[in-house]
């Protein structure tokens, strides 16, 4: 679909958005930040993935085979699970599969019911929803994980003298584990209620622009968008919460005390 | 069985970041009784001590608690009975009440009866804290006040075998006279207790075990 009435970026636009990426790698050099190479790896992958994803979507869009868009949503669960694990390097147990789960049991439930009950496609696999809202819920559940998961570790290793002294006086594990958890839950949650909060003034979200730049009535946009905001934070919260109380879990030894 | 026995350990084997701690420690506890420990730095004392009140797996070897062996029992039961106090004392959020009152919130002794306001105040004045008050955060005590708040917390939650992890640290001679108080009160009462020490002298009442090199002997 294109946009009759939008500016098309042509190549030398591009060349002169890449002044941006200069900017920051001369700063990044300056202070010594070292993320020189990062950076640039980072900005070649937004290129090339993104100018993929555009000829790889009309297919997808078009064919709408139910497994194909599953095969590709398992990928984009492997790797935003891929992605936090990177982010967790520094945890003392292994992260991954507890954190895959988390992903793939949030990812997969929210999407269903925000396509299936809440928008009622049909049928809900249907790729031109369940893709892009299906992105949309592995990236902001990816947030809430790793900041969760994160937190969770810390909390964990601040109260390690408090964690024994209440075990020794009868508190089981989980007991035990309650606060951590509960701080752990609370920084995975801040960013998805702090989104809510100031989407539509200080944030002003693509999808709906799109639609309302593309001619669709701007009621319909917002209820999208409000859709989207709501689901964005049910897919942090799910995900949170499965991927914080299953790497809990993993500090549990076999006599039910918390290691770590 | 003896009828006065506790807590016991039969050739019990302890491993600590997968290095063998003790080999084979035979040990007893009985009613009444006050036991120290003693051994070079480093020799694994905390370790055993931690395998005793099972917070930390022992790797062979038996344990048992009035002829019941510990498999028998659930952990949090167990440490119920036999209540471990680390060598740095811990004083929760909260006021001193809430510290008392701690070892109530916990599942496992949701049956009992937390002491009174006037019980507290009665432990409080014996662990020589008489000027504290239960309203106060707790976090604001002294470290040797703390001690004696985290024994009076471990006591008041009566358990039958306390295990101390070098109390008399962080205690000067009047404040380790009033420990011997509360302690000597918990023997009377039918308890009985373990205390690593690092010192030798005759302050060390009852039997005393030595560990040195993974081997747990009785000395007299």
């Amino acid at each position: 679909m294109v946009l009759a009435n939008t500016v098309a970026i042509e190549p030398i636009g591009l060349l002169l958005a890449l002044g941006f990426l200069v900017a920051v790698l001369a700063l990044s050099k300056a202070l010594r930040l070292g993320l020189e190479k990062a950076f640039l790896i980072a900005a070649l992958r937004c290129y090339v993935q993104l100018s993929l994803l555009g000829l790889v979507l009309v297919y997808l869009f078009a064919w709408d085979y139910p497994w194909l868009t599953g095969m590709v949503f398992g990928f984009m669960i492997f790797v935003s699970s891929w992605t936090i694990r990177g982010r967790l390097r520094e945890i003392p147990v292994a992260t991954f599969k507890p954190v895959l789960f988390a992903v793939a049991v949030s990812g997969i439930l929210i999407t269903f019911l925000v396509t299936a009950v809440v928008i009622q496609v049909d049928p809900f696999w249907k790729a031109r929803y369940w893709l892009p809202l299906g992105g949309m819920v592995l990236g902001n559940s990816m947030n809430g994980i790793a900041l969760s998961v994160e937190r969770l570790f810390a909390e964990i290793r601040h109260r390690r003298s408090e964690n024994l002294t209440w075990q020794a006086l009868g508190a089981g594990p989980w007991e035990c584990l309650r606060p951590s958890v509960q701080t752990a839950m609370r920084a995975g949650l801040i960013p998805a209620v702090n989104n809510m909060a100031v989407v539509g003034v200080v944030s002003i979200p693509g999808m709906m622009t799109g639609q309302v730049l593309a001619g669709a009535p701007a009621a319909q946009a917002a209820r999208y968008q409000v859709v989207v905001m709501l689901m964005i934070a049910a897919a942090s919260a799910t995900g949170s919460l499965l991927a914080v109380l299953s790497c809990a879990r993993l500090t549990i030894d076999e006599d039910g005390v918390v290691r770590v | 069985m003896d009828p006065g026995l506790l807590l016991s350990a039969h050739q019990l084997r302890v491993e600590r970041d997968g290095r063998v701690v003790v080999q084979a420690a035979d040990l007893a506890l009985r009613a009444g009784e006050a036991v120290s420990l003693s051994g070079p730095s480093g020799a694994g004392k905390s370790s055993l001590v931690l395998s005793l009140a099972r917070l930390l797996p022992s790797r062979g070897g038996e344990l048992s608690f009035q002829g019941v062996a510990a498999a028998q029992i659930q952990p949090t039961e167990w440490r119920r009975k036999v209540c471990y106090l680390p060598q740095e004392p811990v004083a929760f959020a909260g006021t001193v009440r809430d510290n008392l009152l701690a070892p109530f919130t916990c599942r496992v002794r949701a049956e009992e009866k937390p002491p009174s306001d006037q019980a507290c105040r009665q432990g409080l004045e014996q662990a020589g804290l008489q000027d504290v008050d239960l309203k106060a955060e707790a976090g604001r005590l002294s470290g040797g006040q703390t001690a004696r708040l985290a024994l009076l917390r471990a006591l008041l939650a009566r358990p039958s075998v306390l295990l101390l992890d070098e109390v008399e640290a962080m205690l000067d001679t009047e404040t380790a006279g009033r420990v011997d108080f509360l302690l000597q009160a918990f023997l009377d009462s039918g308890g009985s207790c373990l205390r690593i020490s690092h010192r030798r002298g005759p302050d060390a009442i009852g039997r005393r075990y030595w560990l040195q090199d993974g081997i747990l002997q009785e000395r007299d």
